[in-house]
């Protein structure tokens, strides 16, 4: 059976879901939020800025008692991960061990799983992108490619002279985010395959709140938090953190790839 | 006689819970978080005794300056704390609210409520599910205290800023306090695990059934900041998110929102689920 065909059973089955629905909504959200710290007579965000937003973190804590959840940044990243979580062990229940034995490899079939990850967390992506379009058109906003820097002040707590060029605002806004998101459910994923997908969802929420109490590059949820980039004020550098959070992907791959290859897969039919 | 069979199933119930794995993953979670909370302020609360003892041996008299309470995961704002108060609903659930949903799918259900009942299965289940979610709440935060009872003086100077229901006990009684505390995060575990009936067996995987009430509550929490937002920030005093609930001394919430927010929680669930075991056949 060609690798093809197995992506496209997981394109169908995977990615055409109801529950993606339910991610315009957790961006509508967070623009929202973006509208609504606006100060009196300042420009309406623009397209990137409520992007920027939805992905703004929080400022590096100067002690643990100054945390406070930023609620939307957490629905659109735990979000993330409950969409995608069942995805691996449905599929795996149902028609997966049929195709495994008709394909004969099972490193074929867990990379087909890998690919359709990556195009689940473009279609979010995608979602995202759409929804902050939408509401920037419908508020009046700017449909530039890069931020406004009157908008950074109130959105992003940042004052800047000059707004930054396209190809970084899409690198912090868009690419190193969808990069983070990537790792991280293929983090959940390979956890799926090594203790139960429960505590998976757990340790990657851990590491996501971790994230947020620590500003380290060592954390690669640093990495879907604009205000920690050092191009909007923070202190990390955003080729550091893609570096992170792209190593994260890569062991995530490869790790869950040795796992199923001599796992049992019998005991999940139970 | 009925009453009799329903203790029973509700003991059975109980003991299924009690010998289940992952209620005791679920407190050893918690206990790490704990374990977090206690080692994040020891080198500087070791550091602070010598310094206080140095300054006592030049005769100069000085407070330490730390306190139990104020240590406390339940009422400090360290690490350990914010993690374990972001992921508690999980914790909660995940000690038994998969089981339900397990027994309809597996089979097991029409066992038991061929001999007992569906609906006295159904109450012995809701009462197991709300007992396990408490513990797997409470204890971890109970543990902390106690643990850290050894090592902090129980000075009550400071420790509790808070201004909810409870605050004349925190003042008069501490321990009483901090007991009372733990009681609450136990009936807020208790009643979050059980919003795991509320989906029946929609979901086919536990997992996702398990992740419900963390997945509602999250939103609930969206929204309510959101309002909160819109409104005016500085004036409200209050949340009716049960996320923010249990996190004490941050709101000024009174005791009939609290325990309003925990009948809701348990009997809404209750009564879902109850109307589905009646209603319509699940399995």
């Amino acid at each position: 059976m060609s690798w093809f065909k197995l992506l496209r059973h997981d394109i169908r089955a995977g990615l055409f879901r109801r529950r993606y629905l339910v991610v315009p909504f957790i961006f509508v959200l967070s623009c929202i939020f973006c509208a609504l710290r606006r100060f009196p007579e300042t420009a309406a965000a623009g397209w990137m800025d409520l992007v920027l937003f939805s992905f703004k973190g929080i400022h590096p804590l100067q002690r643990p008692e100054d945390f406070e959840l930023p609620i939307s940044w957490f629905v659109i990243m735990a979000g993330s991960l409950y969409l995608q979580l069942d995805y691996l062990l449905e599929d795996l229940t149902e028609a997966g061990q049929q195709v495994i034995v008709r394909t004969v490899s099972r490193r074929s079939w867990f990379l087909s799983k890998c690919v359709w990850n990556l195009l689940s967390c473009c279609l979010i992506m995608a979602l995202g992108l759409i929804t902050a379009l939408v509401f920037a058109l419908m508020t009046g906003g700017s449909i530039s490619l890069s931020n406004t820097p009157e908008v950074t002040i109130y959105s992003l707590d940042w004052y800047m002279e000059a707004p930054l060029t396209v190809a970084q605002t899409l690198w912090i806004g868009v690419g190193l985010p969808l990069l983070t998101i990537t790792a991280f459910t293929q983090l959940q994923m390979t956890l799926c395959l090594l203790c139960k997908p429960i505590l998976s969802f757990l340790i990657s929420t851990s590491l996501l709140v971790a994230s947020l109490l620590l500003s380290t590059p060592w954390l690669p949820g640093n990495g879907a938090q604009t205000v920690r980039s050092s191009l909007l004020g923070g202190t990390l550098e955003p080729l550091i953190l893609t570096a992170v959070c792209g190593g994260l992907l890569v062991t995530g791959v490869v790790v869950g790839m040795i796992r199923f290859h001599r796992m049992d897969l019998l005991r999940y039919e139970e | 006689m009925k009453h009799s069979i329903l203790r029973s199933t509700i003991w059975a119930e109980l003991c299924k819970a009690m010998r289940s794995k992952a209620l005791w993953i679920a407190v050893a979670i918690g206990l790490l978080f704990s374990a977090l909370n206690i080692f994040e302020g020891y080198d500087a609360f070791l550091k602070a005794v010598e310094a206080v003892n140095e300054s006592r041996a030049d005769g100069y008299a000085v407070s330490l300056g730390y306190s139990l309470f104020r240590a406390w995961m339940g009422n400090t704002g360290s690490y350990g704390a914010a993690m374990f108060f972001t992921v508690w609903p999980v914790l909660a659930a995940m000690a038994f609210g998969w089981s339900y949903n397990n027994e309809r799918i597996s089979g097991v259900y029409n066992q038991i409520a061929i001999r007992v009942g569906r609906k006295r299965y159904f109450t012995a289940k809701h009462t197991a599910v709300f007992i396990s979610g408490g513990i797997a709440v409470a204890l971890p935060l109970l543990i902390d205290l106690l643990v850290l009872a050894m090592i902090y003086p129980a000075d009550s100077s400071g420790g509790f800023n808070n201004s909810h229901f409870l605050c004349a006990l925190s003042e008069a009684s501490p321990w009483g306090y901090s007991l009372a505390w733990c009681g609450m995060c136990f009936l807020f575990g208790g009643a979050v695990a059980c919003v795991c009936h509320v989906v029946g067996t929609y979901l086919r995987h536990s997992v996702m059934v398990v992740l419900t009430p963390y997945a509602i509550l999250i939103a609930i929490e969206a929204l309510t900041t959101m309002l909160r937002t819109a409104i005016a920030p500085q004036i409200i005093r209050y949340t009716i998110s049960p996320f923010q609930m249990v996190i004490n001394g941050g709101w000024a919430n009174p005791g009939w929102l609290l325990f309003g927010t925990l009948i809701i929680m348990t009997l809404g669930s209750y009564a879902i689920g109850y109307w589905q075991v009646k209603r319509h056949e699940l399995v």
